[in-house]
């Protein structure tokens, strides 16, 4: 464990090093970050400008929501999805190969090459925005509870990750596959609408989205003190089942793994 | 003509080289279209209207959107400033071919594919919601609206030609594509009908050309204009497609000028 955070740091100073011989790109994505989630809000305040709530979720909800979708999601994309998204090239290119070989866990290092740091400032900023939101509309959110909210936004991080890792594991049959990370994306932007509002949706759809939808909409309930036991109990037993799976589906899919003559 | 007719067949067949890619392109497309859906079917279904559009209304927008969306806004031009980033620029300018007359028939091979993909998305999500929908029916309205969904085409290319121009002067294209791309899915009325922006915001919209890229034409099918507003909006988007389309022809040379053909 203490290989893995020690080469875990080495590689945090070396995207840090890039970031900084690139600057431009770093402003130019962490304002685009922070537009993204500015127009998330602007949008809840325009929809509830007349009805005051959606799908039983009252405006300050559904900003809450949103918020705590800007904080996890922005530590998502800050720590996997810039990794998982070059996951085709490394495998087209032959990098897996050097992976493969070395005395760590492929999937560790696959994961983990890249982090997009513009994702931080966005979750910087989205974590003083609801500090002060909830100070603003006097929520009390004991110690406990932040604890606990802490947790299973950790615990849907990992969901999202396990899940995230099984799609993009295909891509070691089909190097092609480039629309996945977009489709990938897509499903995590259900995350920022309440589980209330798919209730109409009698589809195998919805079997697809709830995952996504629970690993974000389970801090959010927590910190606005609504019911979420059943939520946890359901993203804890998907956690740990798609966890298990992503690890169990990689060491499957390199068997299949042929080098691209590095 | 037969040479861009080529090239527009020739964008067909290539997005169909990767089917499974394809495909997943395709369901990723019906999600976003469901997201949207399922978030105004919620809002409408708690109140018999809202912001002045009755369920009906609304949702044949909402659904309208994503047809809109695949012939004005789908295209392949937001290749050019990596076209001229690689030095590909260089292989195009000595063909003997207008540089964007080839990529207004690549749009327009993508934007077929893209609408003939949409009818079914959009028949698909009739079918499992059975929302009311509105027809339109004056056969002026829908001549109105035919000819505002042509001017849109024309000036979401020309603007989104312009960006890719960036790419004389920055290899870094992606930021400013990607705010681009923002702005008119907030301002163009992709996720909402823009007459749910404070009066005063909305006034000011009346006259951005993004306006006129989803929402008026959409507005002018729904049979919610008047004359005077659509003459009013027929000037204004003219005047934009001038604009854009000098600024379009000026930035052309000025980039042709500076450009190193780097990467070749």
């Amino acid at each position: 464990m203490k290989k893995y955070f020690k080469v875990y740091l080495t590689i945090m100073k070396a995207n840090f090093s890039m970031l900084l011989a690139f600057r431009s790109n770093f402003y130019t994505h962490t304002f685009s970050a922070l537009i993204w989630g500015a127009f998330q809000i602007i949008t809840i305040l325009l929809l509830t400008s007349r009805t005051g709530s959606i799908a039983n979720w009252s405006r300050e909800d559904l900003i809450i929501l949103v918020i705590v979708f800007n904080i996890f999601i922005g530590l998502f994309h800050m720590i996997f999805s810039t990794s998982l998204r070059n996951l085709p090239e490394i495998i087209h290119q032959g990098e897996l190969d050097s992976l493969i070989t070395l005395p760590l866990s492929s999937q560790f290092l696959v994961t983990t090459r890249s982090i997009y740091y513009p994702s931080l400032i966005r979750t910087i900023v989205s974590v003083a925005l609801l500090i002060y939101l909830l100070s603003l509309l006097n929520i009390q959110v004991s110690l406990s509870a932040w604890i606990l909210t802490i947790f299973t936004g950790l615990l849907g991080l990992v969901l999202l990750y396990s899940i995230w890792m099984i799609v993009m594991t295909f891509c070691i049959w089909n190097t092609k596959l480039s629309n996945l990370f977009d489709f990938l994306i897509t499903l995590n932007g259900f995350s920022r609408f309440p589980e209330t509002m798919f209730q109409s949706l009698k589809s195998i759809l919805i079997v697809l989205i709830l995952p996504f939808i629970f690993a974000i909409n389970l801090p959010a309930l927590i910190i606005l003190n609504r019911p979420f036991i059943s939520e946890l109990i359901f993203t804890l037993i998907l956690t740990v089942f798609f966890f298990l799976i992503s690890i169990y589906f990689w060491n499957f899919a390199l068997k299949s793994y042929t080098s691209a003559s590095s | 003509m037969n040479k861009y007719l080529i090239v527009a067949k020739n964008t067909w067949e290539e997005i169909f080289a990767y089917r499974l890619n394809f495909i997943m392109w395709r369901f990723r497309t019906l999600l976003v279209l469901l997201g949207i859906f399922i978030l105004w079917y919620s809002i409408t279904s708690q109140t018999t209207t809202i912001f002045g559009y009755t369920k009906l209304k609304m949702l044949t927008y909402i659904l309208g959107t994503s047809l809109m969306f695949s012939i004005v806004l789908a295209g392949r031009n937001s290749e050019i400033g990596d076209n001229i980033n690689s030095g590909d620029l260089s292989i195009f300018l000595i063909r003997p071919w207008g540089y964007f007359r080839y990529w207004f028939f690549r749009d327009l091979g993508d934007k077929a594919m893209n609408l003939f993909f949409a009818v079914f998305e959009v028949a698909l999500l009739i079918l499992i919601f059975k929302p009311p929908l509105f027809l339109q029916t004056n056969l002026e309205f829908i001549i109105l609206t035919l000819t505002f969904i042509i001017l849109a085409l024309f000036l979401n290319f020309f603007m989104s030609c312009l960006i890719g121009l960036i790419g004389f002067w920055s290899p870094e294209v992606w930021g400013p594509r990607f705010l681009f791309w923002m702005v008119i899915s907030f301002l163009a009325g992709a996720m909402f009908p823009l007459d749910i922006f404070p009066p005063a915001v909305f006034k000011a919209l009346e006259f951005s050309p993004f306006t006129y890229l989803l929402y008026f034409p959409l507005k002018v099918y729904l049979g919610e204009v008047t004359v005077s507003q659509i003459i009013l909006g027929f000037f204004i988007c003219l005047f934009w497609l001038t604009f854009f389309y000098f600024c379009l022809m000026r930035v052309w040379k000025i980039g042709l000028r500076k450009y190193g053909a780097e990467g070749r």
